[in-house]
C-alpha cells in the first residue's frame, strides 16, 4: 500500500540535512522518456534492470557533479548535456551529485550504494559516468562518489564490468592531477563530442575495456590517460563555430537551489582578454546567439518550465551585441505574459552596463555587483581589465542615482607586480563609492568588498607567475581590513589556505594524484566548503606523497614545458607569452572586436577580427 | 475572484520536499499547465491572484505544516484565482506537478467561508515503526500519549490510526514524546502517513 516505506533509503533521507538534495522530486520532460522506457522494458528501471535485450542496445549515461545538489543543479552545463543526451537514440541520461558528509556516513553504515537522482540506479550499473570538472577543490568528492558506488577510484584498477569514467569541463584542461582517476578526458564542448563518444561506447559494448578505450581515443578531443599520446601530436580542443540550439526544455527542481531560474546562453567566449581569466582564454572564440533565438528561447523556456525568472548567461552580458534589443523585447514580453523577471549576471563596471541594469525593473531591488578586480589604474592595466577610473566613478554615480543602495565590489590581491599602493586603492575605491552615495544624500548606502587571493591559472598569460603564500595573503587581507575605517563598508577576504590549495591544483601535474588520494583517504571532503576544509590534512598528504608545493605555486620558468601544453587550445602559447610581457610593461591590449591581437583563433573560425567595437570600450580609445 | 480548495498528495520523493517551497512548486506547475499548447486545446491559463506589497506572490493558504518525510494523501490548500478552474485545466495542472505530487480533487469555496485552518482543524494519521520488533513499544507509548490528547486512536494491525486536533497537538510534538518515551530514537524509525485533514466528523 505504501511502496515508499519499502525504500531502503527512506530511513537515511529521514536523518540527513536537506533530504530534498537526494529525493529528486523534479519536473522534466525527459522523466516521461524514462517512464516509457520502463514500460517498454517491462522491468523496473529503478532497479537498474531493463530487459537484457533492450539493455544491451542502450547507453545509460550518468552526469556526475562533484558537489551538492543545490550547486550542481544550478550548473547550466548539465541542463544542456542532459537534454542533448536524452535526445540521442538509445541513450538514457540521469544525474548524480555528491552526498554531503552526513549522507556519506549513513550510506557507508548501511552499505547502500550511491544512486542517481531521477531513476535511483546505482552508479556502477551505468555504462558511463561523466564528471564535470568545474572547481579544483571539488576533486576529492569525485573519489567519494566513485567509492560509494563500489567503483575503483583509479582507472588502472577497473575492469570491463565497471562503467567508463569520463571527465570534461574546464578542469580537464589541466589533466595531470586527475588523469589516474579517469578513463577518458574530453577537451572541448560537450555538444560537439558526446554524440560521437556515445555511439562509440554503444558500438563497443561487450568488448574488452582496453579495446573500448582505444576506440574512444580516436575521437577528436578525446584523451585516454592510460594510452597517453602519440609523440609530438597534440590533442585539439573541440568546439563548434556557432552556438548550439537552445535546449527544448530544462529540468525544474523542487528543492531550492542557488540559481533557481531558466537560463539561455547569450554567447560563449569573451572578447576582452583579462590576463588572469582562464574562462576568457579557454572558451574562445566569441560565438554569439542571434537576438531572435535568445528571445524565442527565453519565451519558450519560461512557458515550458514554469520558472518565474530567466537568466541571460555569458562571461560578460553587456558585451553581447544585441543586448539592448534583447532586454527591450523581453521586458515587453514579460509585461504581456505577466510576471517573469530577467536577471543579468556578470555586469561590467561601466556606464553602459549600469544603464542596462537600470532599465530592468526587476534588478533594482537587490544589490549591484561590480568587479574592478584591482585598486589602481596601473594594476588594472597589468591585468588588462580595461576599466578606467572614470568608468568606476561614473558607474557608481549612476548606480546610486538610480536608486541602488547596496553595492558589492570584487577585487583580487596577490596580483603580479602588486604593491601596497594597489591594496590601498581597494580601500580608496570603497570609500569613494560611499562618498558618492553620501553626496547624493543616500544615507543607507552600503558597500561590501570581497577580496579573493589571486590564483595563476594554466592556459592564461599569468601561468608563469608566482602565487602569494598563505602568509602574504593573510597579511594583505588584514592590511585591507585594517585600513578600512568606515562602518558602512564591509571588507572580507577569501581563506588564504583554500586559495593556496586551489593554486597547487591549478597548475598541478600527475605527481599530485597520490597526494589527492592520500588526503581523501585521510578524510578530505568538500574542500571548497570552509566547514569541511582542513589544511593540516593536505599538508600531511603532500608530505607523504613527497610533494613540494612551492614547485607548483612558485614562479615558473618561461621555457618550461607544462603538463597541459599537449592540449591545442586554439589560443597559442606564443600569444600568452606576448600578453605576459605586455602585462609586465603595463600595456593594455584592446578587446577582439576593436582589434585582433592574433591569439591563435583567427586560424580557427574566429571572425571578430577587429570588426566593430566592444560596447562602451572607453579603455581602448 | 474565485477561491478554490485543492487536495494534493505527496508520495515517494515528494515527501522530502519541505512545506516552505510548496507555493513555488504549485505555481510553477500551474504556469506549465498554462503553456501555449494547452491554450490551443481551449484550456485557459491558470492565473493566481497576487498578494499586495513589496514582493507580491500567489495568494495561498495551507493546512497545518506537514513535516518532511511524511506521506500525505489528501492535503488541502486554498488558492485564489483570477478566473474559473475547469476539470481539464485542473488535470493539466496535476499532470505538470513534479514526480511524487498529484492533485486529486478541487472544489470552489463560497465567499465568506471560514479560513482553511478553521474549517479543517483535524488531521488523521497512520503510524508504524520502521521495524516490526519496535512496534509494541511504539504502540504502547502512542496510546499513552493518546489518552488525553487525541480525538481517536486505534490499532489496525500494521499501522496505528489516530486523529488529532491540529491546535491541540502537532505531529512534531507527538514524535518528540515517542522519543522521550524511548519508543524510537528519531523520525527515521517511524513511517507516518497523513491520511486527510478536515473537519471533525
Amino acid at each position: 500500500m505504501y511502496p515508499e516505506f519499502k525504500d531502503p533509503y527512506w530511513s537515511l533521507l529521514a536523518q540527513v540535512k536537506r533530504p530534498s538534495r537526494y529525493s529528486g522530486s523534479e519536473w522534466a520532460v525527459n522523466l516521461k522518456k524514462a517512464e516509457s522506457e520502463r514500460a517498454n522494458a517491462d522491468v523496473k528501471l529503478s532497479a537498474g534492470l531493463l530487459s537484457s535485450e533492450r539493455r544491451s542496445q542502450m547507453l545509460l549515461f550518468c552526469l556526475a557533479f562533484p558537489d551538492v545538489y543545490e550547486i550542481g543543479m544550478s550548473y547550466y552545463g548539465f541542463q544542456l548535456l542532459e537534454n542533448l543526451l536524452n535526445n540521442l537514440p538509445n541513450v538514457l541520461s540521469d544525474r548524480v551529485y555528491c552526498p554531503w558528509t552526513d549522507m556519506e556516513t549513513l550510506l557507508r553504515k548501511s552499505s547502500l550504494p550511491l544512486v542517481s537522482v531521477e531513476n535511483k540506479i546505482p552508479l556502477n550499473l551505468f555504462d558511463a559516468i561523466g564528471f564535470t570538472l568545474q572547481h579544483e577543490l571539488s576533486y576529492t568528492n569525485i573519489l567519494t562518489m566513485l567509492d560509494l558506488s563500489c567503483i575503483p577510484v583509479r582507472s588502472s584498477d577497473r575492469n570491463s564490468k565497471d562503467p567508463l569514467i569520463i571527465g570534461g569541463g574546464v578542469g580537464a584542461f589541466v589533466p595531470g592531477i586527475i588523469s589516474p582517476f579517469f578513463d577518458i578526458l574530453c577537451f572541448g564542448d560537450g555538444e560537439e563530442m558526446l554524440p560521437e563518444l556515445c555511439s562509440c561506447i554503444i558500438e563497443t559494448k561487450g568488448e574488452k575495456r582496453e579495446a573500448r578505450l582505444d576506440a574512444c581515443s580516436k575521437i577528436p578531443g578525446v584523451y585516454v590517460p592510460s594510452i597517453g599520446l602519440n609523440t609530438g601530436v597534440k590533442v585539439k580542443r573541440v568546439f563548434s563555430y556557432c552556438m548550439p540550439p537552445v535546449p527544448d526544455s530544462l529540468i525544474v527542481p523542487s528543492a531550492s537551489i542557488v540559481h533557481d531560474r531558466a537560463v539561455v546562453e547569450l554567447f560563449r567566449g569573451c572578447s576582452r582578454g583579462c590576463r588572469f581569466c582562464q574562462a576568457g582564454m579557454v572558451t574562445r572564440p566569441v560565438r554569439e546567439r542571434k537576438v531572435e533565438e535568445v528571445v524565442e528561447g527565453v519565451n519558450s523556456l519560461i512557458a515550458k518550465t514554469g520558472w518565474e525568472e530567466a537568466g541571460l548567461l555569458s562571461l560578460a552580458s553587456c558585451d553581447y551585441t544585441g543586448i539592448k534589443q534583447v532586454l527591450e523585447t523581453l521586458s515587453e514580453n514579460a509585461d504581456k505574459r505577466g510576471r517573469f523577471k530577467i536577471s543579468l549576471p556578470s555586469l561590467r563596471m561601466d556606464a553602459f552596463s549600469v544603464e542596462l541594469a537600470a532599465g530592468m525593473e526587476s534588478v533594482k531591488r537587490g544589490s549591484l555587483t561590480f568587479a574592478p578586480e584591482a585598486g589602481t589604474q596601473r594594476l588594472r592595466d597589468v591585468i588588462n581589465k580595461g576599466i578606467k577610473d572614470e568608468d568606476i566613478e561614473s558607474s557608481l554615480m549612476f548606480a546610486f542615482s538610480k536608486g541602488w543602495s547596496r553595492i558589492k565590489l570584487y577585487f583580487m590581491m596577490g596580483l603580479p607586480t602588486e604593491t601596497e599602493e594597489d591594496l590601498e586603492g581597494i580601500v580608496e575605491i570603497a570609500g569613494r563609492a560611499l562618498r558618492i552615495a553620501r553626496a547624493q544624500k543616500n544615507k543607507r548606502a552600503e558597500v561590501s568588498v570581497s577580496v579573493a587571493g589571486f590564483v595563476p591559472k594554466a592556459h592564461t598569460p599569468f601561468q608563469w607567475e608566482r602565487q602569494n603564500s598563505i602568509t602574504e595573503l593573510r597579511e594583505k587581507g588584514r592590511l585591507i581590513k585594517g585600513k578600512n575605517r568606515n562602518r558602512s563598508v564591509t571588507m572580507n577576504y577569501h581563506s588564504p589556505e583554500q586559495t593556496f590549495l586551489e593554486g597547487v591544483f591549478a597548475r598541478g601535474d600527475i605527481r599530485l594524484a597520490d597526494a589527492l588520494e592520500f588526503a581523501w583517504r585521510d578524510g578530505a571532503r568538500f574542500d571548497n566548503w570552509t566547514e569541511t576544509f582542513d589544511l593540516d590534512r593536505w599538508n600531511r598528504a603532500f608530505e607523504r606523497a613527497q610533494v613540494d608545493t612551492l614547485q607548483y605555486t612558485g614562479e615558473r620558468n618561461l621555457s618550461e614545458n607544462f603538463s597541459w601544453d599537449f592540449i591545442d587550445m586554439g589560443v597559442t602559447k606564443d600569444f600568452l607569452l606576448r600578453e605576459r610581457n605586455s602585462a609586465h610593461s603595463e600595456k593594455y591590449t584592446p578587446g577582439c572586436k576593436t582589434a585582433c591581437s592574433g591569439c591563435g583563433l583567427q586560424e580557427h573560425g574566429c571572425n571578430l577580427r577587429g570588426q566593430g567595437m566592444e560596447n562602451n570600450d572607453n579603455a581602448a580609445l | 475572484m474565485p477561491r478554490y480548495r485543492i487536495f494534493y498528495e505527496k508520495r515517494g520523493p515528494a515527501c522530502f520536499i519541505p512545506h516552505i517551497v510548496l507555493p513555488t512548486v504549485l505555481t510553477r506547475a500551474a504556469n506549465r499547465a498554462s503553456h501555449s499548447k494547452n491554450e490551443d486545446c481551449g484550456l485557459m491559463p491558470i492565473i493566481f491572484q497576487m498578494t499586495e506589497g513589496f514582493s507580491p506572490h500567489a495568494k495561498m493558504s495551507f493546512a497545518s505544516e506537514l513535516p518532511v518525510g511524511v506521506v500525505a494523501l489528501m492535503e488541502p490548500v486554498d488558492i485564489w484565482l483570477t478566473g474559473n478552474l475547469s476539470d481539464s485545466e485542473f488535470k493539466a495542472w496535476s499532470d505538470n506537478m513534479p514526480t511524487g505530487f498529484k492533485l486529486n480533487d478541487f472544489t470552489e469555496i463560497p465567499d465568506g467561508s471560514p479560513s482553511l485552518n478553521k474549517s479543517c482543524p483535524v488531521s488523521e494519521y497512520l503510524l508504524k515503526s520502521s521495524t516490526a520488533d519496535r512496534m509494541d513499544s511504539v504502540r504502547e507509548a502512542l496510546f499513552k500519549i493518546a489518552e488525553n490528547k487525541f480525538i481517536d486512536c486505534r490499532d489496525e494491525g500494521e499501522f496505528i490510526r489516530f486523529t488529532v486536533n491540529n491546535s491541540v497537538v502537532a505531529l512534531g510534538a507527538i514524535v518528540r514524546e515517542l522519543i522521550t518515551e524511548n519508543a524510537v530514537q528519531g523520525w527515521h524509525e517511524l513511517r507516518i502517513v497523513r491520511v486527510r485533514v478536515g473537519a471533525q466528523q
